[in-house]
């Protein structure tokens, strides 16, 4: 693909300078070579993905426009059910039935937009484990060096975008599976607040910490798909109703000075390099230039809710699978059966605490940020860049070099924008939480740092551009 | 993403047998051992959410009546 950016493909097209079916066409070409190497589709839809790109030139000609991402490719995560195929979730176990339901209320959106939709793309089984050699799926790879992995578990929709294989995707987060990969990619993910996008159609992991989030190179590509995805819907009682933003629209409002709180807890810069530290003080000091008031701040029960995500998030995933871990043990992947098993070591009274504590924590974090003035906090996505699938260090591996989870604990908006590389060459993150259903505040100092610097527009080896046949 | 294990006890292999049993699922040998090398740390990370002060009035969950938000 030319372009790997919504906003400029968008203009193109409307200038007459691509068709939408060229897009395509483009993006499969780029897929034929660069999917066998990375691993991004489980299940492409070339077809009807050329029907679709059709009907969108054909609107856009009559002068229909649905916005900017009609005629946009986008790629889907196998655990979100589509009218067009099955849905695996990456596992032998998965009932193919389930995805008989066809689209749910986030596709019918996207595809209202004009949208289309390339295929499904790589997970980690059922959003949750390891990349997984042993069985018949492929191990999704970092197109910054396919030796690495992409962090997970929206894998290929992170690794396609940063290949330019579609333009922006679907990825779910209940621990950081959104915001993770696109830190390992260098590309750029949005993890809303919970509850202004419906989850229905997309195969849980831990009800009350996922979200399906948005997944492109650029913050106003990811506003301009949020603003099609929010919104309540009867399917997903965790919705909440809330007027309608233009996400895209809010991206150059609001004041210019803004006070942001920089998360010093001790765990978190434990467990990071002090190579990533030094290129996150580099990122800060960045936006303290362009105006952004900085000043330190200790998250509240940062540990805990860190712990009590994942402890959460295994009894609710139990749930789930229980029966279907009863019946099918040796079906399951060894790192997921492992991983879900867990939460039926964890008892109800533990859980029951787990959420107490989330609740606490929740609001000694909102207190401490209207006692700080602060409307954003900062950090490091992750601890470290992508590591490769031979001989990780262990640090980098661990749970506590991830940044994210506590996120999820407390449901506020939490975005990745790429910050700058690792000594190996790999992308690193940085990610910029905000109050609840300020979603347009984070995406607007986003899109601020996006236009001071140029990350998110540096292309990896493995991507579609360097094997363009005109 | 990997976590600390520990070496694990006969009694943590007997309880976690026992409490993956009550939802019919019988693990692989191999498993169990993985489990009970995971379970130690898994139990000190559920204890650490009981130092938190919670106080008298927080509840897990609110559930609503009303059908839909």
């Amino acid at each position: 693909m030319e372009s790997n950016s919504i906003q400029k493909t968008s203009s193109d097209l409307r200038a007459g300078k691509i068709t939408s079916r060229e897009l395509v066409e483009r993006a499969l070409q780029a897929s034929d070579w660069l999917n066998p190497i990375l691993g991004t589709y489980l299940c492409r839809f070339d077809e009807s993905a050329l029907a679709a790109a059709d009907r969108a030139d054909s609107e856009l000609r009559s002068g229909m426009d649905r916005g900017p991402l009609h005629g946009v490719p986008l790629g889907i995560k196998d655990i979100i059910s589509t009218d067009e195929g099955p849905t695996s979730a990456q596992s032998l176990a998965q009932d193919p039935s389930w995805g008989d339901q066809g689209d749910g209320p986030l596709l019918q959106r996207l595809r209202g937009a004009g949208a289309v939709v390339m295929g499904k793309t790589t997970t980690m089984e059922y959003a949750i484990g390891f990349p997984d050699f042993d069985k018949p799926f492929p191990v999704p790879r970092n197109p910054w060096n396919a030796d690495r992995w992409t962090g997970g578990s929206s894998s290929g929709t992170a690794n396609g975008i940063s290949s330019g294989q579609f333009l922006g995707g679907l990825g779910t987060d209940t621990g950081g599976s959104v915001r993770l990969p696109a830190a390992y990619c260098g590309i750029t993910g949005f993890k809303q607040t919970f509850g202004l996008v419906p989850k229905s159609s997309c195969i849980p992991l831990g009800l009350s910490y996922d979200h399906i989030g948005p997944m492109a190179t650029s913050v106003w590509d990811c506003a301009a798909m949020l603003t099609v995805m929010a919104g309540s819907d009867p399917t997903d009682r965790t919705t909440v109703r809330r007027p309608l933003l233009d996400y895209v629209a809010t991206l150059n409002e609001g004041k210019a000075a803004i006070k942001a709180g920089v998360v010093t807890n001790r765990s978190l810069i434990d467990a990071s390099s002090e190579q990533m530290m030094a290129i996150f003080d580099d990122a800060v000091n960045d936006m303290r230039v362009a105006g952004v008031e900085m000043v330190p701040f200790e998250v509240p029960h940062y540990e805990a809710m860190h712990d009590g995500t994942f402890i959460a998030l295994q009894a609710e995933a139990f749930s789930w699978h229980r029966n279907q871990l009863r019946d099918k043990w040796t079906e399951y992947g060894r790192p997921t059966r492992l991983t879900i098993a867990q939460g039926a070591l964890i008892s109800a009274g533990d859980l029951v605490q787990v959420e107490r504590v989330r609740e606490i924590a929740r609001k000694a974090v909102l207190a401490q940020m209207d006692e700080a003035g602060v409307e954003v906090l900062l950090s490091p996505t992750t601890g470290y860049g992508a590591t490769p699938f031979e001989g990780a260090d262990r640090k980098a591996i661990s749970l506590a070099a991830i940044h994210t989870p506590v996120w999820n604990s407390t449901g506020f908006p939490a975005l990745s924008v790429p910050m700058g590389f690792d000594q190996d060459g790999m992308p690193c993150g940085m990610q910029i939480i905000g109050r609840p259903f300020q979603d347009d505040v984070v995406l607007r100092l986003g899109h601020r740092y996006q236009q001071l610097t140029d990350w998110h527009t540096q292309l990896p080896a493995l991507h579609a551009d360097a094997n363009l046949t005109e | 993403m990997a976590d600390a294990q520990d070496p694990s006890s006969s009694d943590s292999l007997v309880e976690i047998q026992a409490m993956l049993g009550l939802a019919g699922i019988e693990p692989t040998g191999a498993d169990l051992a993985s489990l009970g090398r995971i379970f130690p740390a898994l139990r000190r990370k559920v204890d650490r959410m009981y130092d938190v002060d919670t106080g008298d009035g927080v509840t897990a969950a609110i559930f609503r009546a009303e059908s839909d938000s």
